[in-house]
């Protein structure tokens, strides 16, 4: 029986907060995959332009509802390798929309091309059996905040 | 595929009269299923034994999985030392595409590396069709409301 990639031990640490928040929280018992379609939509929206405070709130969207998915899915006992490629899937197509959207500039050519190398990891992932994936969203939400708060 | 050059249309701003870039959409965001004709020919026998219902995901090339989405993305990065205008079109066409098949119906993402196949929900050909008429409905009439402007 094929193996869902196991996490790297960088993303134990910040696991551990995310746990105590799953075991004490309950979520609805629905298809995750709801939530990465609600995610996916609102990466659509990267495609017109945003101001960046609006950036933050939908980018902290996408990612709450990327946890969400995952976080079903670990509550009711539903973790399959499907459902972990779903995931894989649906955040490179979510980052591919966001960083398409800064093309042209210094860091939206970085964040672009990290972004085709974290493609070629995915696949790497899957191969090996290993997750390994850089948390492009979380940096680039990081990025925006820092710059907001520059300004 | 109506519905992905919709959204390219409206998020890049095309004016009608901008007959070049509408077409570039349209083809961009049907080229990918030409893949099917391939296959559909070359396993004829297959689909004339077990029918193209349900079967229709298995005649599609990689192309059509992530490394498109890859090849998406190069494209893209390449055509935007050009004409970023014409980079946006057609990577908004081609992911929307590639996106929409990934929601809509099964796919085998990481091919060839794995072959499992993933399906997030289970629509009916109808239903299917519905959610492509409303997108293509709601992109649609977004770009009207951006034509009247």
């Amino acid at each position: 029986m094929a193996l869902i990639p196991q996490k790297m031990m960088i993303s134990k640490s910040y696991r551990i907060i995310l746990n105590a928040i799953e075991k004490r929280v309950r979520v609805l018992n629905i298809n995750p995959s709801i939530y990465q379609v609600v995610g996916i939509i609102i990466s659509i929206a990267f495609f017109y332009k945003l101001t960046v405070q609006l950036q933050i709130v939908l980018i902290s969207l996408i990612l709450l509802l990327d946890w969400l998915d995952g976080f079903t899915a670990r509550q009711y006992k539903s973790l399959t390798l499907s459902g972990y490629m779903i995931d894989v899937v649906i955040d490179r197509f979510s980052e591919g929309m966001i960083f398409f959207s800064i093309l042209g500039t210094v860091t939206g050519n970085l964040f672009y091309i990290l972004w085709l190398c974290n493609i070629a990891l995915s696949y790497y992932s899957v191969y090996k059996q290993i997750h390994i994936s850089l948390p492009l969203r979380f940096i680039y939400l990081l990025l925006l905040v820092g710059t907001l708060v520059w300004h | 595929m109506l519905s992905a050059s919709f959204i390219a249309t409206t998020a890049t701003h095309t004016d009608p009269a901008d007959i070049k870039s509408i077409a570039f959409a349209i083809i961009c965001a049907g080229i990918l299923d030409l893949d099917h004709v391939f296959f559909l020919i070359k396993d004829r026998a297959f689909y004339k034994t077990h029918g193209y219902k349900g079967n229709l995901h298995k005649a599609r090339s990689v192309f059509h999985e992530l490394i498109g989405l890859m090849t998406v993305g190069f494209l893209g990065l390449l055509l935007s030392f050009f004409s970023i205008r014409y980079a946006q079109i057609l990577f908004i066409s081609l992911t929307i595409h590639l996106v929409e098949d990934v929601i809509m119906g099964t796919s085998t993402p990481f091919m060839p590396v794995n072959k499992t196949e993933i399906k997030l929900f289970s629509f009916t050909f109808k239903q299917k069709t519905a959610i492509d008429i409303i997108v293509s409905l709601i992109f649609g009439g977004l770009w009207l409301l951006f034509l009247k402007k």
